[in-house]
């Protein structure tokens, strides 16, 4: 008999960065590191528990920009090419460390075979299509794909537009029927930004259910009585999950998590830094600046070691580790589990545990080994199970707690502080100026029966989308790639503004926006009547 | 960025830190004075694009490890004797490729010091408008205890306040506490005024007070002291940072639709309130995780700016 269930969710993400103008474009590894290191080790993993029989449950959202990069032509081309690149080096190493080290050698043969594996899996068993590879096991009842609002615009700060809102939440769920060719049934917010109101715009997409971090079911306005281990429901009708703190903490922890055990593969030590110049240089940014090519050597070691003192890793004794600390894990969430059905006289608890996707193999190389020994070792249980967000609704909910959540996110210190401070507030004049003309343009333009002004707003919406990804603004407080990220955010207001010139002047640059068409190809048919709605 | 100095009063330990954040290669192998000299030879040489070319030229000649060593001292590139042509090569052509990057983007390494005149660049970045031309005043929650407030100028409010400013009149910006009031303009629970400098554009706000409302506007006093509003902003609401004090659980069976309303006991699992909101990551992680993820942009790495506040820039 279950006496509580596990939901584990992946929040898989990058923003749209996508140059067809350029044959390399160093950003776009990227989404070549999450495909090698995240998204085909867990399709691998789902692979091997469905040929063992194990049941397996899990919730993943995987984003309008995400979903569309991994449709695009041009991009899966060059990421083929990539891998290409990437075994070919694995070759040269395999000859280099022969006479290096055995533990070196033997990795070295392993990321040969590994590589090969991967691009077979994304090309010959795929079909390049890792979208319907997900959508597989979404069909087979064992992945719960949900999406995520448009291009991860940062909700809470957008909250005095609705029709801006709208937009991005209406768009998410439009891409995911695309791809998917179902409606989603659940939204990631981004970067889990909730603020009071949201939740009508889920309900208008009939969108059941999404995700706050714990002090947003902590704090709601009414006492959550059963805390973050029910769901509650929204005035507008939507269930919403809460984040499980102690899950985060025992995978997260930098002092007690799982990644820091000295078996797993250190990620600071790459070929792309270790090797001399000359010998690397086929292999890292063309510019000649240093990039990780995922071949690594090392393992973790110790805490406060030297990167230079490392010790060679040995994948197979990395593979025992993520075996135990699966089995903790679920053991862990056994006893939490059967805590909170005592606690609560009966009633059956749901641990929500969310994490970055990319956590999973880009961070944490094992992590995928985890995620499939955990199912195992979930299976062996009888009182825990895992579990989707509406399955659980569906079967474990009959009477539910109606509140609103706190305004909350899952950023630093909880709140907006990450997408808005010093480094990044000047972006929103801009966003907010953007969205006021993008409704004035469709008021004024829109409905025309004009293929030329139809042409001109879809590419102002696609352009005031892009511009409004919360990564920019993250990226600009975590400092890495700041100029990226500027120019980014620039781009797309200033390509904005010079469509809305023409659309207001009625000329325009035929030649300039198809190659905006072309460079900012995200969303097949943008609805921009959606801005016409200001409540 | 340190001075030369600084970095070699620092420890081995914390040089090796501030290397591995800028990405700089084999760094954990470096002996002291070649992590100073590398942290160093960071902070860049002033652009000179005509040289550069020319080193770059040679670079391209295979040069001898004579040439090499000559290369290295105009660049100002110290090394040793004993150093291998390909280290010496890799270092040479590090620093050229900083140089480079130096130079095309104007300004990005803020800090770093300039010894002779620098050839102006062209601005690599794109221009965007410094405004609108329109009244705006917006409020934007920060967390429960800070508001940002950011605001613009049509040409006609700029005419204003320029007459104002003429005779010596302080422009304004007023927060007012308003939770749960119908705002009268005299009614607030509390008022903050902050003196708007020309030329500002923005504000951080402590309100101190989470889960409350508040407006803002930008004014100044007429001759009578009374205070003219000249913009207002919309209401901003600070998030909640504790438990709610209600008493009251609502329920609804999702059978029957029917609705009930119980006596709250609190929440059951007595949640332990600590690092709220400590991301799937927290941000030590985060960074490492995102220079991690963009690989090669460690060099470009830099510690987070930590949060203005209460101030203006």
């Amino acid at each position: 008999m279950e006496k509580g269930f596990v939901s584990l969710v992946l929040h898989a993400h990058l923003p749209y960065v996508r140059h067809p103008d350029f044959e390399e474009f160093m950003e776009e590894r990227w989404l070549f590191e999450a495909i090698t290191e995240t998204y085909i080790p867990i399709l691998r993993a789902f692979q091997d528990l469905e040929r063992d029989n194990v049941p397996f449950k899990i919730t993943m959202s995987i984003t309008p920009p995400l979903m569309e990069m991994l449709d695009s032509n041009d991009l899966q081309d060059k990421y083929v090419r990539h891998m290409q690149k990437l075994i070919e080096l694995a070759e040269k190493e395999v000859e280099r460390t022969r006479t290096e080290h055995p533990r070196k050698h033997k990795m070295a043969k392993y990321y040969h075979q590994d590589f090969q594996d991967i691009l077979h899996i994304f090309e010959t068993e795929n079909n390049r299509s890792l979208v319907k590879a997900f959508g597989h096991f979404q069909e087979k009842g064992n992945l719960e794909i949900i999406t995520c609002n448009a291009t991860h615009g940062f909700l809470p700060l957008m909250n005095r537009f609705p029709q801006a809102v709208r937009a991005q939440v209406t768009t998410g769920a439009k891409t995911y029927e695309k791809h998917l060719g179902v409606a989603p049934k659940g939204m990631w917010l981004a970067e889990c930004g909730y603020t009071a109101g949201l939740d009508k715009y889920l309900a208008e997409e009939n969108i059941r259910y999404f995700f706050v971090d714990s002090h947003g079911i902590w704090f709601a306005e009414n006492p959550p009585r059963y805390g973050v281990y029910r769901p509650l429901l929204t005035e507008n009708g939507v269930f919403v999950f809460g984040r499980d703190p102690e899950s985060s903490e025992q995978v997260w922890s930098a002092e007690i998590g799982y990644p820091g055990d000295f078996r797993y593969r250190e990620f600071y030590r790459d070929v792309g830094f270790d090797r001399e110049l000359e010998y690397i240089t086929p292999y890292i940014d063309r510019s000649g600046v240093r990039v990780n090519t995922g071949m690594k050597y090392h393992r973790v070691t110790g805490k406060n070691i030297d990167l230079g003192k490392k010790d060679f890793y040995d994948i197979d004794e990395a593979r025992q580790a993520a075996k135990e600390h699966a089995r903790d894990f679920a053991l862990k969430k056994q006893a939490q589990l059967e805590g909170l059905h005592r606690a609560f006289d009966g009633v059956v608890p749901i641990v929500v545990a969310p994490f970055d996707a990319e956590l999973f193999g880009h961070w944490w190389f094992e992590g995928p080994m985890f995620i499939e020994n955990f199912f195992r070792e979930l299976h062996t249980l009888d009182t825990v199970a895992p579990i989707t967000p509406p399955e659980f609704i569906e079967q474990h909910v009959q009477s539910v707690q109606i509140a609103t959540p706190a305004d909350s996110t899952w950023g630093a210190n909880g709140y907006n502080e990450v997408w808005i401070n010093g480094s990044n507030d000047w972006v929103y004049p801009h966003l907010d100026e953007l969205i006021v003309r993008m409704t004035e343009l469709v008021h004024r333009h829109g409905n025309q029966n004009d293929a030329k002004k139809d042409r001109l707003l879809k590419q102002a919406m696609r352009e005031l989308l892009l511009a409004q990804s919360s990564d920019w603004a993250f990226i600009m407080t975590t400092g890495t790639t700041v100029e990226y990220a500027s120019n980014r955010t620039r781009q797309h207001v200033d390509r904005f503004l010079k469509i809305a010139r023409w659309l207001d002047k009625g000329n325009m640059d035929e030649k300039t926006l198809a190659s905006w068409e072309w460079l900012d190809k995200i969303f097949e048919d943008p609805d921009y009547n959606l801005y016409l709605k200001s409540s | 960025m340190a001075p030369k100095e600084t970095l070699e009063q620092s420890k081995v330990s914390d040089l090796k830190e501030m290397a591995r954040k800028k990405g700089i290669p084999g760094y954990y192998k470096m002996r002291k004075e070649e992590l100073v000299e590398a942290l160093d030879e960071k902070q860049g040489a002033p652009f000179d694009p005509g040289a550069l070319q020319s080193f770059e030229k040679r670079m391209d000649a295979n040069p001898r490890i004579f040439e090499l060593r000559s290369m290295a001292k105009s660049l100002g590139i110290s090394f040793k004797r004993s150093m291998k042509k390909k280290e010496l090569k890799e270092r040479i052509v590090r620093t050229l490729d900083k140089m480079k990057r130096v130079g095309s983007s104007a300004g990005s390494l803020g800090t770093r010091k300039v010894e002779k005149p620098v050839p102006p660049q062209p601005p690599r970045e794109i221009p965007l408008p410094s405004s609108y031309k329109k009244d705006t005043l917006v409020g934007l929650p920060i967390n429960p205890n800070w508001v940002f407030f950011y605001w613009d100028f049509a040409p006609q409010t700029v005419n204003l306040l320029e007459a104002l400013e003429k005779q010596d009149r302080q422009m304004v910006l007023r927060v007012y506490d308003v939770t749960y009031i119908i705002f009268d303009r005299n009614n607030a629970h509390r008022v903050w005024e902050y003196p708007v400098q020309n030329g500002m554009k923005k504000f951080y706000v402590n309100v101190q007070m989470p889960n409350a409302s508040y407006l803002a506007e930008i004014g100044y006093y007429d001759d009578a002291r009374q205070f003219i509003p000249v913009l207002r902003s919309n209401l901003v609401r600070t998030p909640p940072n504790q438990f709610s004090e209600k008493k009251e659980e609502r329920w609804v069976d999702l059978n029957s639709g029917e609705k009930l309303s119980l006596l709250s006991k609190g929440i059951l699992t007595n949640p332990q309130v600590k690092n709220i909101g400590l991301s799937s990551m927290d941000i030590e992680h985060l960074e490492h995780f995102r220079q991690s993820i963009t690989s090669g942009g460690g060099s470009w790495f830099s510690k987070p700016e930590k949060k203005r506040k209460g101030g203006s820039d």
